[in-house]
């Protein structure tokens, strides 16, 4: 049997190489397919996923370096915004989730005219002291009589406390009462300024504390705090950053009245999911589309070449050939055309995913080596097919090419 | 001489429609080893079924079929194709030699079916194109050798394996007239050499009578021998 498989190798004729091609298609489709899902069982995956609505995936993308170079700053936004989601994400059932905050982006003069709040379960504050820094705690218990410091508070601080809420800050050696006057962008530039904006500004007296050691981003920071009414002491303030200063209160003061717009978790997660199973919906169509579409094309390949192989067929049966022989010679036939495709194909992919630096398409072998299981699949299907003609004629009628 | 083959009371049916439609019937026949017979008729009277019948690619609906003693009906799949790979060659009107092999490959298949390997088979297949005088063409492909060139490739591939019988059906059908002789005279060759039993399904008469034994078959029936 081995000489009949090498004498039939031997001859690949253009037919084949035209398989071997089609062969490649449906691999590299399979193996987009499956990346493009981003799952390991490809469409079927994502159908599942589909089916599964309670199952998702958050992906946030990771702090900036900028910001890992104060682990305080690190902490607070990226720590608290995490515990706030990872508390409000294991209430849901059979919601998985992963990742970390990006912080990036523009100062407060570019902030959106609107932003969207994403805050977390009301109860949680309440419930539990918010460890956002050793030393640090926030309590909900207000002196609403004593004076208010404005503050400017991260996104999920800010669900629960928004604009105007009053509440207790442990600032310094002390506790102060703070009002939240402003709210940081989920995307927010922090110039290596070592004590952002953010709750935990210094203050005096009635005053936000602006440390403008190093920071840029300050100006507009400062017109925000400014305009919500508040005096402004400035520390190591020279000339030409009060111009500055003054140019940002100009170009902010216009942007100034923000429309906020909260949103629980809850809803964000809703808001996600919806965007999500949209954007999986389509892929999983195009990827099944493009599928269906290389199948049918391989079918075709393997369909019009039938009748030169009944033929052939019916020579083999007549000269002492088997269904066994011939079932067995075209398996090979077609591992021969599989297992270079599939090598192909994933050299191919593995470039496209070192070339677009895994940020649209990532390689997987896991995911590669199934691509090559389906597609043996659907040429065993091809095989079949050959099969039932095989068995359903003599070999005189597979000679007379009657099929 | 002792009986080669032998088939009693043979019917073949095929399924048409809801019927069925019988294509032989009451087949009762003995061919003796180093025989040469010609099965004639017309169009439709059933000789080629009969020719595959013999070859085992066909099985009988009904009665009996032995060859060299064993009993054919009873044969699994596999039994058959060691049978036609052993014990049967065959010569096809239209050669149907695989277009994209050569006809040293072409004549190398049986051999490999039966394990030989690729160099054996190789050297037999040299040698049975030799012996045709094809050895100049062993590695031409069927498309660039004559119609006469063909048939005489199928014909080294049916007698490759030293078969007990050849089975020939219309061998000199799509050929001219004076290829046609070369051919007969290649088979009547092989059989008055090695005692190769022929059997030629032909409407021929000219190619029938150059056959020791000539039956007919009329709507699916033997007539008469005409010897």
């Amino acid at each position: 049997m081995f000489g009949v498989i090498k004498l039939s190798i031997r001859h690949f004729s253009l037919r084949e190489y035209l398989i071997f091609i089609e062969m490649l298609i449906v691999l590299l489709v399979i193996n987009v397919t499956i990346g493009l899902t981003g799952s390991v069982a490809g469409v079927g995956a994502a159908a599942f996923r589909l089916a599964s609505p309670e199952t998702i995936t958050l992906s946030v993308l990771p702090v900036s370096g900028s910001l890992r170079s104060d682990p305080l700053q690190s902490i607070i936004h990226a720590g608290v915004h995490l515990e706030e989601l990872a508390h409000a994400l294991n209430r849901l059932p059979n919601v998985a989730w992963h990742g970390s905050i990006q912080v990036s982006g523009s100062d407060l003069g570019n902030f959106p005219s609107e932003i969207t709040l994403i805050g977390a379960d009301p109860d949680y504050l309440s419930a539990k002291p918010f460890p956002v820094v050793a030393g640090r705690t926030l309590s909900a218990s207000v002196d609403t009589s004593a004076l208010q410091v404005p503050i400017l508070v991260s996104p999920g601080i800010a669900a629960i406390h928004p604009l105007g809420t009053i509440w207790r800050c442990a600032l310094g050696s002390g506790f102060r009462t703070c009002r939240v006057v402003g709210v940081l962008p989920t995307s927010f530039t922090f110039w290596r300024t070592p004590y952002d904006v953010s709750a935990f500004m210094l203050t005096r007296g009635d005053a936000v504390v602006f440390p403008l050691t190093v920071a840029s981003a300050g100006e507009s920071t400062m017109a925000f705090a400014l305009s919500s009414g508040q005096s402004v002491r400035l520390n190591n303030f020279s000339p030409a950053r009060f111009k500055a200063f003054q140019r940002a209160v100009e170009l902010t003061a216009s942007r100034l009245h923000l429309t906020v717009h909260c949103q629980t978790i809850s809803q964000a997660v809703d808001q996600f999911r919806a965007g999500y199973a949209t954007q999986i919906t389509f892929t999983t169509l195009v990827a099944a589309v493009l599928l269906l579409l290389s199948i049918f094309g391989l079918c075709g390949v393997l369909l019009a070449n039938i009748p030169r192989r009944m033929v052939e067929v019916g020579i083999r049966f007549a000269v002492g050939s088997t269904t066994r022989d011939v079932l067995s010679l075209f398996f090979a036939e077609v591992c021969c055309l599989v297992i270079p495709a599939w090598l192909v194909s994933s050299l191919a992919l593995m470039g496209l995913s070192i070339a677009l630096s895994d940020s649209v398409f990532q390689f997987s072998m896991l995911d590669s080596t199934l691509s090559l299981g389906l597609s043996v699949l659907i040429c065993l299907l091809g095989i079949a097919s050959t099969l039932g003609v095989i068995r359903r004629l003599s070999t005189y009628h597979l000679l007379k090419g009657e099929y | 001489m002792p009986e080669l083959i032998r088939i009693e009371e043979g019917e073949k049916t095929f399924a048409a429609g809801r019927g069925q439609t019988t294509i032989l019937s009451n087949i009762t026949l003995g061919i003796e080893r180093g025989e040469t017979m010609s099965i004639s008729g017309r169009s439709g009277s059933g000789k080629t079924t009969l020719l595959s019948i013999l070859g085992g690619m066909e099985r009988l609906t009904r009665g009996r079929y032995l060859f060299a003693g064993d009993d054919v009906v009873g044969m699994t799949a596999s039994e058959l194709a060691r049978l036609r790979n052993r014990h049967i060659g065959f010569v096809f009107q239209h050669f149907h030699l695989i277009a994209s092999y050569t006809a040293l490959e072409n004549v190398q298949i049986p051999l490999l079916y039966q394990g030989i390997s690729l160099r054996e088979s190789r050297k037999r297949a040299l040698e049975a194109l030799s012996s045709l005088g094809l050895e100049e063409n062993a590695r031409h492909k069927p498309r660039m050798l004559s119609g006469g060139q063909q048939q005489r490739v199928a014909i080294a591939r049916a007698i490759v394996t030293r078969p007990e019988v050849i089975l020939a059906d219309e061998p000199t059908g799509a050929l001219d007239e004076l290829t046609e002789r070369e051919v007969m005279s290649t088979l009547l060759g092989m059989n008055a050499q090695h005692g190769t039993t022929l059997v030629i399904v032909t409407h021929n008469p000219d190619i029938a009578r150059q056959c020791a034994r000539v039956i007919r078959l009329h709507d699916g029936q033997v007539t008469p021998d005409d010897t």
